[in-house]
């Protein structure tokens, strides 16, 4: 048997029981109505019987109390204490019968009564038990039969001729028992198609139920998972309704735009975006697209801008889509912090500048060394000839003045002499030439520093100690600021060496050191001397260099192109414009950072960062 | 001493069983009772009545009536049925009985719907004196010359009022048929004591 099959079995014999019961109870008040019924009837028709003019209470009232107690009484017992049980049923059936048939008795026979009969089977078909019929039908039958014979005009009204009668009758409550049980059957057919239905409806249900539940728990996980991906995403989520207002907005979102989502729920969108260009360019995005579905904002990729707590814009980039509703279209913004890729690709674009400089430079170099070369060499060649020579002059002089020479020759000479201004020329000509080999060996050290800027350095790296090289540079470069600055070092003792090129780190600290005593001088024009501080820290795994000095600083809108090749405010021949760039090539190529920060009339501080290797041989250093 | 689970079923099967054999014995007793009230017909007249026939009609018919007896409304309804039929040839007379005249008695209010009979009132030793008669529905069919075709009731059986067994009866004693002269009275008794 299927689960169904049971079930419908289970509501079949619940629906049955539950008519069971009722008619039970139907049946208890209708006795008891017609117990009351039989008495009052009694009582109305026949109340007394009399004596000459003596009456007493009629026969038939004591029958109709009495008899109609003794018939209703299992009734009344079994309803109430075995309602919905098949006895009970049976008990209902025979004493509806009694009570029929007392009924006919106490009318003398009366064809009416005979259908208190009928009307009561109908009743018992109530119970939709067919078999209860049976019963019935063999008491009205024997009633009928019994009284037939001995008292046939107590149920037929008539003294005689009655003997088979009951036959008839019995035929009669045969006729209806047959329509009655066709209708029981028909009625239990109906209960058990009703149940089966009903079990089919159920267990259709439970099936709904179960997948509706099952579907619950999917949509559950993916709304879970959504709601992660959505609160975790590193892009920013902002979502809208049709009217650009907030209706929904993710973690990230808050950081980049630097709000709450209590903040911002119901308000525009455009608002979070930076005044000017970014916010109108969203407020007409959002409206050019909600009129005609087109425009440059939805449905396409932007760089906008945001201004952070600090007042600093930074550029972001938002992709906004439209997602069409049941009842109007919701736009989402994917919002995507680009600073650093905007700082990568400004990197690498002054890297391709630097990279095509290198080669300009490297090309010029070339080009310059080679004749610079044997200038430089020739020079030295006529700086180290002109002694001779000059000796040698003196020697000729001194021979023309003992020599007999004609006053014409004499004078002729003394002429060119005069001309030659030889006196001058031979006290001069060696001081310009240490000029020229002076301007050669500048120019040779550009040629050196542009290539030190193109090329990298071939010197391998090796174990380093940066407080020794910031120390020795301090020394080297001691003629530039000893005039100007004071330097105070602090230099972490408990720094580990670090991979490095000690030469152009020691160049580094060089350049930077020589600046800060030009910007001290640039300040102070000698008047007082300022302050140039060093400083090594080492922080977790980077070692950062700091030299800061109290100069004349550097103005903001020059800021981003002091690491620029060739870009210099000293005056010509003060400065190359290569030291700050040459700074940054060797810090780059050590895979570290410089950073500068200045204020104009307080001073400048650079940082320089570089990564420390393997801290764990040298001993790893105390963090501040 | 706790019952065994066997002995409790046999006990509840006896008292059972015992309950239906009373159930059953109070209903024939019930029963019997009630058949033998309905079936014990009352004492008839001995006697031909002394009284005159009509001479206006071939047959007279006289019902004496107790004003209020239950059982004979069934016998006032089978004569109503009767008068009907028969008011040609017969002549109809209801006699209540009762020491005083009783105008609001069912009984009398019965008779009076039948306008062809004549209601007459008298004392129950006055009824006895006439008709010998005990039992309310004692009917006499008496012909033109006084003498009595039928005495006894005229319906089947206690409170029965079915008219056909009364019309049978007049049909044959007018047809001048065999027909038994008497038959059982069943109603109230017109006398207080027994004579």
């Amino acid at each position: 048997m299927t689960r169904t099959q049971r079930r419908t079995a289970e509501l079949e014999t619940a629906h049955l029981d539950r008519i069971y019961r009722q008619t039970d109870r139907l049946f208890l008040w209708l006795t008891l109505l017609e117990y009351v019924g039989g008495v009052i009837a009694a009582i109305a028709l026949s109340p007394k019987s009399y004596y000459g003019s003596v009456g007493v209470i009629h026969p038939h009232v004591l029958v109709a109390i009495v008899l109609g107690a003794v018939i209703a009484a299992p009734i009344v017992v079994a309803t109430l204490l075995w309602p919905g049980q098949y006895r009970t049923r049976v008990i209902v059936a025979v004493c509806q019968m009694l009570i029929s048939a007392l009924l006919i008795h106490l009318s003398g026979g009366r064809i009416e009564t005979h259908f208190h009969v009928f009307g009561t089977l109908a009743f018992l078909a109530f119970y939709r038990d067919w078999r209860i019929l049976i019963p019935a039908t063999v008491v009205v039958a024997g009633d009928h039969m019994i009284r037939g014979i001995y008292l046939p005009e107590s149920v037929y009204g008539i003294v005689t001729g009655a003997e088979w009668r009951f036959v008839e009758h019995a035929c009669w409550v045969i006729f209806e028992d047959v329509i009655l049980i066709a209708s029981c059957k028909r009625g239990v057919q109906e209960i058990r198609a009703i149940a089966e239905r009903q079990a089919e409806i159920e267990a259709t249900t439970e099936r709904v139920e179960a997948a509706v539940e099952q579907r619950t728990e999917e949509l559950r996980e993916s709304e879970l998972q959504k709601t992660a991906v959505f609160d975790n995403a590193l892009d920013g989520i902002v979502c809208t309704d049709a009217f650009g207002e907030i209706t929904d907005i993710n973690p990230a979102a808050e950081r980049i735009f630097s709000v709450t989502r209590d903040e911002v729920m119901g308000k525009p969108l455009a608002d979070l975006f930076s005044p000017g260009h970014s916010r109108k360019f969203v407020e007409s995005g959002l409206n050019v697209y909600s009129r005609s579905g087109q425009g440059d904002l939805v449905n396409n990729s932007v760089e906008l801008s945001v201004i952070s707590p600090s007042g600093e814009q930074f550029p972001i980039e938002v992709s906004m889509i439209c997602v069409l509703t049941k009842d109007s279209p919701v736009y989402t913004a994917f919002v995507r912090d680009i600073s650093q890729r905007k700082r990568l690709e400004e990197n690498l674009a002054h890297t391709s500048k630097m990279e095509s400089l290198g080669q300009l430079a490297s090309g010029v170099a070339h080009e310059i060394n080679t004749p610079n070369q044997y200038i430089g060499d020739n020079v030295r060649f006529v700086d180290a000839s002109f002694g001779k020579l000059a000796a040698l002059i003196d020697e000729y002089r001194s021979a023309i003045e003992g020599a007999k020479l004609s006053v014409e020759k004499a004078e002729a000479i003394a002429k060119k002499e005069a001309e030659a201004d030889l006196e001058f020329t031979t006290k001069e000509i060696p001081s310009a030439l240490s000029q020229a080999l002076e301007g050669v060996e500048r120019v040779g050290s550009i040629i050196s520093a542009m290539k030190v800027f193109a090329h990298p350095s071939v010197e391998s790296f090796s174990e380093i100690d940066l407080n020794k090289i910031v120390e020795s540079s301090v020394t080297v470069a001691r003629n530039e600021w000893k005039y100007v600055a004071d330097v105070t070092m602090d230099l972490d003792q408990t720094l580990p060496v670090i991979q490095g090129n000690r030469g152009e780190l020691s160049q580094v600290v060089l350049n930077l050191v020589i600046n800060s005593a030009q910007a001290i001088e640039e300040r102070f024009k000698g008047s007082s001397k300022g302050t140039i501080t060093i400083t090594t820290r080492c922080n977790h795994d980077i070692v950062v260099l700091t030299i800061a000095d109290n100069g004349a600083g550097i103005k903001p809108e020059i800021a981003d192109k002091v690491f620029d090749p060739f870009f210099t405010t000293k005056g010509v021949g003060v400065g190359t414009g290569q030291g700050l760039a040459i700074a940054r090539t060797v810090v780059d190529r050590h895979s570290g950072e410089i950073r500068m920060k200045s204020s104009i009339g307080n001073g400048t501080t650079f940082t320089i960062k570089l990564p420390m290797v393997a801290p764990e041989k040298e001993g790893s250093c105390k963090v501040a | 001493m706790a019952l065994g689970k066997r002995t409790r079923l046999a006990l509840r099967v006896f008292a059972g069983t015992a309950l239906v054999a009373a159930w059953i014995a109070a209903l024939a007793y019930g029963s019997h009772v009630m058949m033998t009230y309905d079936t014990t017909a009352g004492r008839s007249a001995k006697r031909a009545p002394a009284v005159a026939s009509s001479k206006a009609r071939a047959w007279t018919c006289v019902m004496v009536v107790h004003p209020d007896c239950p059982c004979t409304r069934a016998s006032l309804t089978a004569l109503r049925e009767i008068v009907a039929r028969y008011n040609e040839r017969v002549e109809f007379g209801i006699v209540m009985v009762s020491e005083t005249p009783r105008l609001d008695s069912p009984n009398f209010e019965a008779a009076c719907r039948i306008p062809e009979a004549a209601v007459s009132w008298i004392t129950p030793q006055r009824a006895d004196e006439l008709y010998d008669s005990y039992t309310s529905g004692q009917a006499f069919i008496l012909d033109r010359n006084g003498d009595v075709a039928f005495s006894g009731g005229i319906t089947p059986g206690r409170g029965t009022d079915k008219p056909e067994y009364a019309m049978q009866l007049f049909e044959s004693v007018l047809a001048g048929k065999p027909v038994r002269k008497t038959s059982p009275v069943y109603g109230c008794e017109l006398q207080t004591e027994e004579k």
